[in-house]
């Protein structure tokens, strides 16, 4: 039992956390975080002879609104992920439409040499019935487009600045290098605007869709290697930072408290990680943040995402938004946008997802926003196919707004 | 005015013992009639650290003991597996321990029959990953996890299914003696409020550590020693099978998961009485410190409450009048049969004292052997062979109720949140009788969890009020409560304290419940019983 | 991060008093573990429901009869009249209007058929048990009996009837509680069909009594149509956690808290301060892997005291103040921390903080620890909110003492 399964000790069984439970709002296949996490665990601990007796626990999406509203600390969606991974290991393992949507990297990796036709085929309706019925991916579903140019050779071909004065290392993730280089672009021109030069250190995935899944072992060897990679900037120059709120998330404290590594480097890559909208905003904390926004006359609708949450960084999206004069910035009401990373793709849990974003989709047709800015690369996915607005990550608007300045 | 009943056999005692000697007189056909003063379980057969024996406790220094356990441990695995988690044990061998103890250990377990092996300190901590990194060596043993309660559940089934009754809430007051026998014995039915007569031609004494009590009644001398064990129970489970230390038997050595929760166990006091049942809060400080040494987790981790109860102990010298204070791990934790024609002139009166309840067939079979012989029933006993009803299930498994609710997809139908008893049980157990609360509880194990009945305990209540017009569901509420409540004040702080005083928010605060209807020296309907 | 207010804890004290101070101008984050007693009460306004356990029935009068330090007492009468004057207007604006004063108690109904002293109740709560009560539940709920809240009204001399009104289908059909129910029946669709079973239940009655879980995201207004619908007056008896109308008046906080611009962050705790002198700078909050600094100006706590997770007791007895280590008097060991009965008085639940007339802590000879610190609601020591049902009415008062004092001292 790791730490944080102990937090199970901290329920007072108030129902908190089921009240914010987006999931279980929608459908009673759920019933709920506290029937899932410290209730279910003291059932479940110490037990290791054979199936474990939970199908309803699959229906998690690992939110993690619950841990939030909890008043006693209970870490109820980390329980919960905890308790997948055993449930996937007296599986004998995920099954194949979850392996292969937990190693994006991998996905891109083989797409890549045919991106443009990649992208048509999975557009096309008859293609996606397909796929839905061989492997369970809803034929609905957003899908990214892998992009012909990765980050990596964009970068290669970028020239850094002269006169900077600070250095700040990149985790990009799987999102920025295969499918959405352009918010990695606008990741390094806001650094480079506010006098950083960026490095990109090697690095891969950081497993956080396997880990997700319930594969703690494969995401174990995934984040030992990402430790390794990042370990020397975690010294120099110190700063790490992520454009991925779920993959930062992962590196600043899912691999300790869900695969259980807490050695020394680990920790040090992990508190050395920033969100970049956090790093901004410490910049902006000091005095020191570039403020010469031209103004974005727009209306936009601001959906935190449920990961960001987590950071415990309170919204610096936001505080950064109010920078950009003339922007109108609106938050979002809903905790969850629905997709929770790769669950909202699997057939299955597809109607569910819609269902969790209904409560965003109906602000967003009510306020009628421009555009939507969200800073997760999925939640940004779903968003717009359900919307059909453009959806951009904060770094973008800000980007936006020093170019034109 | 009294009714009477008549039978062959009377049993005094409704612990496993009793219940068990009852059931080796069924099997033999002989008629008996079981009156107990409270409920089945409500001595020390409720008030333990559920361990079933693989006798290695005893391997060193009572080896008589340990053969007993080893071998009722085989039976009992064959009879009632469904009272049993099948999760074996371990000894460990702790940094201060002394290492001289653990050769004499393995010997004596070779000696007394009980298999062990020796485990790598590596694969100790696969098996138990919360054990404390410091372990030196580590021993596994055939110990088990036993639920008495539903070990009494099943044994009264049995009996009652083979025409043999057992009286709860019927003490006994006194006995009709006539020279040199028993003729009647006189029991005051609690819930009726009136005496009976039971006319018989023999009794035998199964009342554990009131034996002596009820010795008194008949006019024969007998010493029972009331060895008090403190029990802590913690809210989880922490541990897969049984931890024990390897060393000599002291406070705080053995931590027993039971369900869903860890029994840390336990202390050693000569008390002046068995109802002494009450908790020093150095004792449960105690029990944490000293089992922490073996799972670290556990200093840190939330306690539910504490229990005490006497260990049965007889010794044949002991002192008239029994004393108080000192260690009673001396004494031995064998059983005997006392035929009190030769030891005391009264002819038909066996006493059954000593053991442990992992013994309890055994006993029962020795005494029951004993009496059968006088009374010329022919009969061999059968209950080593013949399986309890529920054997079929198979081993308990703690995912059972987590299982079920999966799989009937009965989230919906839940009340008791912590235990997932569901609508229908309760249903069940009220349709079978049961008006308290507290019935209920031991019946179906509501309000066992951590969150000591905040929510199930108001919604049984109501199912207990849409059952009947009559009666007064709320004060039974209230005195539920309170009962639920006493001698917890040395076991609530952090969580706990958390909950109790979130309890007291709904109960006092939102339900505006005061406790009218509980007068302040209210006798409880049964003492309060462990986990 | 930096703030010019920071308010630790988002139960009744700390939502009162961070709406007031961004009212009066202040910019305030507002920082708490998790949700807190709104969640978990009555959802109705508690000044001062008992003393010496006799039930008050003029409030403002019985405050005299309150022991020394109490907190009605340092903070003042004006301050409760202020702070519940001006509850009822946020509410009331918010579309969850109250109804009651402080001139005098009224019986709340709760799901045990209990009358609960309180001051204030949401509407849907308020309506009068008068003539024939039909106590009806909706099929399936397990968290309210017709039965044993019927049978406890009819010993009160209240003419009451159980029963049951059935729940059109739905997609909660398998498994429901209070929240996804209250939640169906925001939709006037679902209430249109639910109308006439309920209807049908009460007939012949004069009041219907039901649980308190109409509607939790449109204020009264669910409460309000189906009570047109179904033709007789609805009203809401209490029930156990979660507290529906104590989301509602959650859901108004949150919006109004947006509304101003007050920033927030859930989820994780305060878990020290920075001092400098006898001024707190910052407080320091656990984030997913670094401890965060916000600097600070002004710091409230509103973190509840051992039931709000504000104060930690120990195993010895002792207690511990959980964000700035403010003293707090312990016992000699844990056995003085509860009463012999659990339905009793628990001291453990009156323990808190020693504050002075500014809601200052203060050290044992009453000077004042931190200058720029100020404690509220049921963090401070001297009553029981449950045991003499205060909580609402202290958690106001002391937010409206706190926004005076802070509106006056012009903002950094």
């Amino acid at each position: 039992m790791l730490h944080v399964e102990q937090t199970a000790d901290h329920c007072i069984k108030c129902n908190v956390c089921n009240t914010v439970c987006p999931v279980s709002a929608v459908t009673d296949l759920f019933p709920g975080p506290k029937y899932e996490g410290p209730q279910g665990q003291r059932f479940r601990a110490g037990i290791d002879t054979g199936d474990s007796p939970d199908k309803s626990l699959d229906y998690c999406s690992a939110c993690g609104l619950c841990t939030q509203a909890c008043p006693e600390g209970v870490m109820v969606a980390e329980i919960n992920q905890i308790a997948r991974s055993r449930l996937v290991g007296d599986r004998g393992g995920l099954r194949l439409r979850d392996q292969i949507i937990s190693r994006p990297s991998l996905m891109g990796l083989m797409a890549r040499p045919v991106a443009p036709v990649a992208n048509a085929v999975m557009a096309a309706k008859p293609v996606r019935v397909l796929v839905e019925k061989a492997m369970g991916v809803h034929r609905g579903a957003a899908m990214p487009k892998f992009s012909a140019m990765t980050l990596r050779s964009w970068a290669r071909s970028h020239r850094d600045p002269a006169g900077t004065t600070r250095t700040v290392a990149y985790f990009h993730g799987c999102a920025a290098q295969e499918f959405e280089p352009e918010v990695g672009a606008a990741v390094v021109r806001v650094l480079e605007r506010n006098g950083a030069r960026v490095t990109f250190p090697k690095q891969g995935c950081c497993g956080l869709p396997l880990v997700s899944n319930g594969d703690f072992d494969a995401g174990r060897s995934y984040a030992t290697r990402l430790v390794r990679a990042l370990r020397g900037s975690a010294d120099d120059p110190g700063v790490i930072v992520a454009s991925s709120t779920s993959c930062g998330m992962t590196l600043k404290a899912k691999y300790r408290e869900l695969l259980g590594l807490d050695d020394a480097d680990t920790r040090a890559v992990s508190q050395a990680v920033y969100d970049i909208c956090e790093y901004l905003v410490g910049l902006d904390d000091d005095g020191s943040l570039n403020r010469s926004f031209a103004p974005i006359r727009a209306r936009a609708l601001y959906h935190p995402p449920c990961q960001l949450m987590a950071h415990g960084v309170g919204l610096p999206a936001l505080d950064l938004l109010a920078l950009v004069p003339g922007l109108e910035v609106e938050r979002s009401r809903a905790g969850c946008c629905g997709t929770a990373g790769t669950y909202g793709v699997k057939v299955e849990k597809y109607q569910i997802a819609m269902d969790v974003g209904q409560t965003l989709f109906d602000q967003v047709a009510a306020s009628r926003p421009d555009f939507i800015v969200c800073d997760s690369e999925t939640c940004r996915w779903h968003i717009a196919k359900s919307t059909g607005l453009p959806v951009y990550h904060p770094v973008q608007v800000l980007d936006r707004a020093y170019a034109t300045a | 005015m009294t009714t009477t009943l008549e039978t062959d056999v009377v049993v005094v005692g409704g612990g496993v013992t009793g219940v068990a000697v009852l059931r080796d007189l069924a099997l033999r056909g002989v008629h008996a009639i079981l009156v107990e003063r409270f409920d089945l379980g409500t001595g020390t057969s409720g008030r333990w650290h559920g361990l079933l024996h693989s006798g290695a406790r005893y391997a060193v220094r009572d080896q008589e003991s340990a053969r007993e356990c080893i071998e009722e441990n085989t039976t009992l695995r064959r009879i009632a597996p469904h009272t049993i988690e099948d999760i074996g044990g371990l000894f460990v061998l702790l940094p201060p321990d002394d290492e001289a103890y653990a050769a004499q250990f393995v010997e004596g377990c070779r000696a007394s029959g009980i298999p062990t092996e020796e485990l790598s300190t590596a694969a100790a901590h696969r098996r138990e990953p919360l054990l404390a990194p410091d372990v030196r060596l580590a021993f596994a043993v055939p110990d088990g996890g036993i639920d008495s309660w539903a070990l009494l559940r099943s044994m009264a089934a049995d009996v009652e299914a083979r025409g043999c009754q057992v009286l709860v809430r019927h003490p006994i007051v006194g006995v009709e003696r006539t020279g040199d026998r028993i003729t009647a014995v006189r029991v005051h039915d609690a819930v009726a409020g009136q005496d009976r007569t039971i006319g018989c031609q023999w009794v035998v004494n199964a009342a554990g550590a009131w034996a002596g009590d009820v010795g008194r009644m008949a006019g024969v001398p007998l010493t029972m020693i009331a060895g008090k064990g403190v029990m802590v129970v913690m809210a989880s489970r922490y541990v897969r099978g049984v931890v024990n230390a390897c060393r000599k038997p002291a406070d705080g050595d053995i931590i027993v998961p039971q369900h869903e929760v860890a029994i840390l166990g336990t202390t050693s006091e000569q008390v002046s009485s068995a109802d002494d049942i009450s908790v020093p809060p150095a004792d449960v400080d105690r029990m944490i410190d000293m089992c922490a040494q073996m799972v670290p987790a556990i200093a840190s981790g939330r306690v539910l409450r504490a229990f005490a109860g006497s260990r049965p102990l007889y010794k044949p010298e002991a002192p008239a009048g029994g004393g108080a204070g000192g260690d009673t791990r001396e004494v031995s934790r064998t059983f005997t049969v006392l035929d009190h024609a030769s030891r005391d002139g009264l002819d038909n009166m066996f006493s059954i004292v000593g053991g442990k309840l992992t013994t309890c067939r055994q006993m029962a079979e020795a005494v029951v052997d004993r009496l059968a012989e006088r009374m010329g029933v022919t009969e061999p006993c059968r209950t080593a062979t013949e399986v309890l009803p529920g054997a079929d299930h198979g081993h308990h498994q703690v995912a059972a109720p987590l299982a079920r609710v999966e799989r009937d997809q009965a989230y919906g139908e839940l009340i008791c949140e912590c235990e997932l008893v569901t609508r229908g049980q309760v249903r069940e157990a009220v349709a079978s009788g049961l008006t308290e609360l507290e019935d209920l509880r031991r019946k179906v194990r509501l309000g066992y969890g951590p969150c000591q009945a905040a929510f199930c305990a108001w919604r049984a209540a109501g199912m207990l009020a849409e059952g009947s017009e009559e009666g007064d569901p709320v004060a039974g509420l209230e005195r539920f409560l309170e009962e639920r409540w006493r001698g917890q004040q040395s076991t609530i702080w952090g969580d706990q304290a958390r909950q109790a005083l979130l309890n007291h928010a709904i109960y006092r605060g939102i339900f505006d419940l005061r406790g009218d209807g509980v007068p302040d020296e209210a006798a409880a309907v049964s003492p309060e019983e462990g986990a | 991060m930096r703030a010019d207010v920071v308010v630790v804890g988002a139960g009744p004290a700390g939502l009162a008093t961070a709406t007031r101070l961004a009212e009066a101008g202040r910019q305030v984050l507002l920082l708490a573990r998790g949700n807190g007693f709104t969640h978990w009460g009555a959802g109705s306004v508690d000044v001062l429901g008992r003393v010496g356990g006799e039930p008050v029935e003029r409030p403002l009068e019985a405050l005299d009869r309150l022991p020394e330090g109490h907190p009605y007492h340092l903070i003042g009468q004006a301050a409760v009249r202020d702070g519940l004057d001006w509850f009822s207007r946020f509410t009331a604006a918010a579309g969850l209007a109250h109804r009651g004063d402080l001139e005098r108690n009224r019986g709340q109904v709760t799901a045990f058929g209990t009358l609960r002293p309180t001051c204030l109740v949401q509407e849907p709560a308020a309506g009068e048990l008068s003539g024939r009560v039909a106590v009806v539940n909706f099929a399936g709920f397990r968290d309210f009996s017709s039965a044993l809240c019927a049978q406890r009204l009819r010993r009160a001399g209240i003419d009451a009837t159980p029963a049951s009104a059935p729940l059109p289908a739905w997609d909660h059909d398998r498994y429901f509680t209070g929240v996804e129910l209250a939640r169906a029946i925001d939709d006037a669709g679902f209430r249109r069909r639910l109308a006439p079973g309920l209807a049908r239940a009460a007939a012949g009655a004069d009041v219907a009594v039901v649980p308190a879980v109409l509607g939790v995201g449109r204020g009264h207004e669910p409460w309000a149509d189906l009570q047109s619908l179904v033709g007789t007056p609805l009203v809401e008896a209490a029930i156990a956690p979660p507290s529906i109308p104590g989301l509602r008046l959650f859901a108004a906080y949150r919006a109004r808290l947006e509304q101003l611009g007050v920033r927030w962050q859930f989820g994780f705790p305060a878990v020290g301060v920075e001092r400098d002198g006898d001024r707190v700078t910052a407080v320091r909050s656990e984030g997913a892997s670094r401890v965060l600094a916000t600097r600070c100006q002004e710091l409230v706590l509103a973190t509840g005291g051992v039931a709000g997770n504000g104060i930690e007791a120990n195993r010895d007895g002792t207690l511990t103040e959980r964000v700035a280590g403010l003293p707090v008097d312990g016992f000699g060991d844990r056995l003085g921390f509860l009463g012999t009965r659990f339905l009793g008085d628990q001291p453990l639940a009156a323990a808190g903080v020693r504050v002075d007339g500014e809601l200052r802590p203060m050290d044992a000879s009453g000077a004042p620890l931190l200058a720029n610190v100020r404690c509220v609601g049921g963090l401070l020591a001297g009553h029981d909110p449950t045991v003499e049902g205060s909580r609402e009415g202290v958690a106001l008062a002391t937010a409206a003492r706190v926004a005076a004092l802070l509106t006056a001292t012009p903002a950094r």
